[in-house]
């Protein structure tokens, strides 16, 4: 048995008129546009940063530094750019297998991200007793997940 | 064959630091990791007790610098693997620490290597999980805290 698609009535309709539902609540994407020099010349040194992992690895021990994946270190600049103006920059450090952390020490506040590739790896209050891991979660470079964001550490 | 020993509780190991690469706005920018671990490998360590204090890591520190440098010249890239110092800790401030999900560090003695040579290794409990990069990530950056002092030294230009 065949089943005919399902048809919304929509199909080959114009639909640019169509309202716009007003978003509740600034998105990640969009705070981050917002622009303010300071914060904006802090984001492009760490930009430049992770970039410049890539193109030279470092590491802190007498062996050569294991290279970082260039899709890691493509999610960890989408991450940055799509950081909101309000929440603090983290440090970064290459992962030693190819992925980048990005780390937030701030006093009482404490958060790590390990970017495998596309995958994101929460960790709260990392080496803490109670810390605290998320599952996995996939970033599209567009919109930071709203689980990962809010446990980041406010400017 | 020199056979290996139990490290004790209060005994001090020593992580050779090696300043990394020319990197822009490094101290503002970069994390002090320390270890990688790249690809699940045991990472070395120095036991105070075989290599004379310090002084003696220091030492071995500068001889390896000069290796390093010698072989970065052999490949024709600049001379620029600098020694910096040596970050110590206790062993039982290593061996004792598991993160929630029971993952740590153990240590070795691995005198084929040099009979101050020590191997601090990922440890998981047993029957815990796989570890994640969330883990591995966690687990390193404690052990750096762990590492936190360093001593630095400066190497005399020839050694």
């Amino acid at each position: 048995m065949t089943t005919a698609p399902r048809l919304d009535g929509n199909a080959g309709q114009n639909l640019s008129f169509w309202p716009i539902r007003p978003q509740p609540r600034a998105t990640a994407s969009s705070a981050a546009s917002i622009y303010e020099p300071e914060i904006e010349r802090v984001r492009t040194k760490l930009l430049a940063g992770i970039r410049h992992l890539l193109k030279y690895p470092i590491t802190w021990s007498d062996r050569e530094p294991v290279p970082v994946d260039s899709l890691s270190v493509e999610t960890a600049f989408a991450f940055i750019r799509q950081l909101p103006a309000d929440r603090a920059f983290p440090k970064i450090a290459p992962d030693g297998e190819g992925g980048v952390m990005l780390v937030w020490q701030n006093q009482g506040s404490e958060a790590l991200v390990t970017i495998d590739r596309t995958m994101l790896f929460l960790v709260e209050r990392p080496g803490e007793a109670d810390s605290y891991h998320f599952a996995p979660l996939r970033f599209d470079g567009e919109i930071i997940p709203s689980i990962i964001l809010e446990r980041l550490p406010r400017r | 064959m020199i056979p290996r020993e139990i490290i004790g509780n209060d005994e001090l190991l020593s992580r050779q630091v090696f300043h990394p690469p020319m990197f822009p706005d490094g101290v503002l920018l970069l994390v002090r990791a320390l270890f990688e671990f790249p690809g699940g490998q045991c990472e070395s360590l120095v036991w105070h007790r075989y290599a004379a204090g310090l002084d003696g890591i220091h030492r071995m520190g500068c001889e390896r610098q000069t290796e390093l440098r010698q072989r970065q010249l052999s490949a024709g890239r600049n001379a620029d693997k600098t020694y910096v110092g040596a970050a110590t800790a206790r062993a039982v401030d290593i061996t004792q620490y598991r993160n929630p999900n029971g993952h740590g560090f153990s240590l070795c003695h691995e005198p084929a290597e040099g009979i101050h040579h020590v191997h601090v290794c990922y440890d998981s409990v047993p029957g815990s999980q796989p570890m994640t990069r969330g883990d591995k990530g966690e687990i390193k950056l404690k052990l750096a805290e762990i590492f936190h002092a360093l001593s630095r030294h400066v190497c005399p230009d020839e050694v």
